[in-house]
């Protein structure tokens, strides 16, 4: 899956990216405007696969003044595969959280980071997922492997993208804040939570 | 809610997004500092970073969705962007207006603002950070 196109799984065109665009909000907006938003694909290209939507009813196309204003129709029979289509990435996030909330042992935290985590990656990138470990729990624990393993497992069934599992113990998270370790720089700046309790009011942690 | 004039806006993206929405974190940790017991001017010193969170969140959400944020004097022309954004925006669009109506009395005003209005600041400035999470996670 394309972490940050993922519609594209099932909508390789750009009429996905057009749709998901518009999905996002309720304002009219010329050809010029979703081609903005949209960031890739040439304008001619955007214009052609609005043209396309406008003939299947799914978009609407109104002129104000001398421009031609697109909005998404809500109500057009296809309008709730279009919502669907633009919260995929954040149903990966929902299962994620749903899977981390069932752990037994629970992780004291859990994260997404990484590409997937700003959206900017590809169709190569991994899911990359950030656990703390909660003490005593050691790394071979079964439980633990076990809950870890079919995680990495479930994000692969679920989005045919690799996940990279990175783990630490309490006490070596204190480690990595004391030596100022890349990964919490990258954690802070990029990272959504999934679990567990906020990685800034983690004991070691806190700044 | 419609602005009577054209809304100046600052065109941004998904970085600027991000960014905004660290802001909105951060902000909202400092505002949570205070509780309705603590002194009157630290109470309004936390709903005015609760403000500042709200402005922040809003800022988040238009740069994902819309691609630009407000950048006039008059909040409501963010509120009224805020509005735009789909699905959430009308309601997060009020919980700002009810939190900007906080801003001057917190930052110029000579009155105390109590503890009930620093629990309904950080109620929206939460609301508001929430909505804009889940834009960015779409």
């Amino acid at each position: 899956m394309h972490v940050a196109r993922p519609y594209t799984a099932v909508s390789p065109g750009l009429e996905g990216d057009v749709l998901v665009a518009l999905s996002r909000t309720t304002r009219p907006l010329t050809g010029r405007r979703v081609a903005e938003l949209v960031t890739h694909g040439s304008p001619d290209g955007i214009r052609k696969a609005l043209d396309r939507l406008v003939d299947q009813g799914i978009v609407r196309r109104d002129p104000a003044g001398r421009a031609l204003m697109h909005t998404l129709n809500r109500e057009h029979l296809a309008a709730p595969a279009v919502e669907a289509l633009a919260t995929i990435r954040s149903d990966l996030l929902g299962r994620l959280r749903a899977t981390l909330s069932a752990w037994s042992p629970p992780a004291v935290h859990a994260s997404l980071f990484g590409s997937a985590a700003r959206g900017d990656g590809d169709a190569d990138s991994d899911i990359d997922i950030f656990l703390v470990r909660p003490s005593p729990t050691d790394e071979a624990d079964a439980r633990w492997h076990e809950q870890r393993e079919r995680l990495a497992a479930d994000v692969r069934t679920w989005t045919g993208n690799h996940a990279a599992v990175v783990e630490s113990s309490e006490q070596q998270l204190s480690e990595m804040a004391r030596s100022n370790a890349p990964i919490l720089a990258a954690l802070r700046r990029d990272g959504i939570a999934l679990g567990g309790t906020p990685l800034e009011l983690l004991s070691g942690v806190q700044q | 809610m419609t602005p009577r004039q054209p809304i100046r806006t600052q065109r941004c993206g998904r970085e600027e997004a991000r960014s905004r929405l660290r802001d909105a974190r951060a902000h909202l940790q400092v505002a949570e500092r205070a509780t309705p017991t603590s002194p009157p001017e630290e109470i309004k010193a936390a709903i005015s970073s609760a403000v500042l969170a709200g402005i922040a969140a809003a800022d988040a959400a238009c740069c994902q969705a819309l691609g630009e944020r407000a950048r006039g004097q008059d909040h409501l022309e963010a509120a009224s962007l805020v509005e735009q954004v789909a699905p959430e925006g009308p309601t997060a669009a009020k919980a700002f207006e009810r939190l900007l109506s906080l801003k001057d009395e917190a930052q110029y005003g000579f009155t105390d603002l109590g503890g009930q209005r620093l629990l309904a600041s950080l109620r929206q400035a939460r609301a508001l950070t929430a909505f804009a999470e889940s834009v960015l996670e779409r």
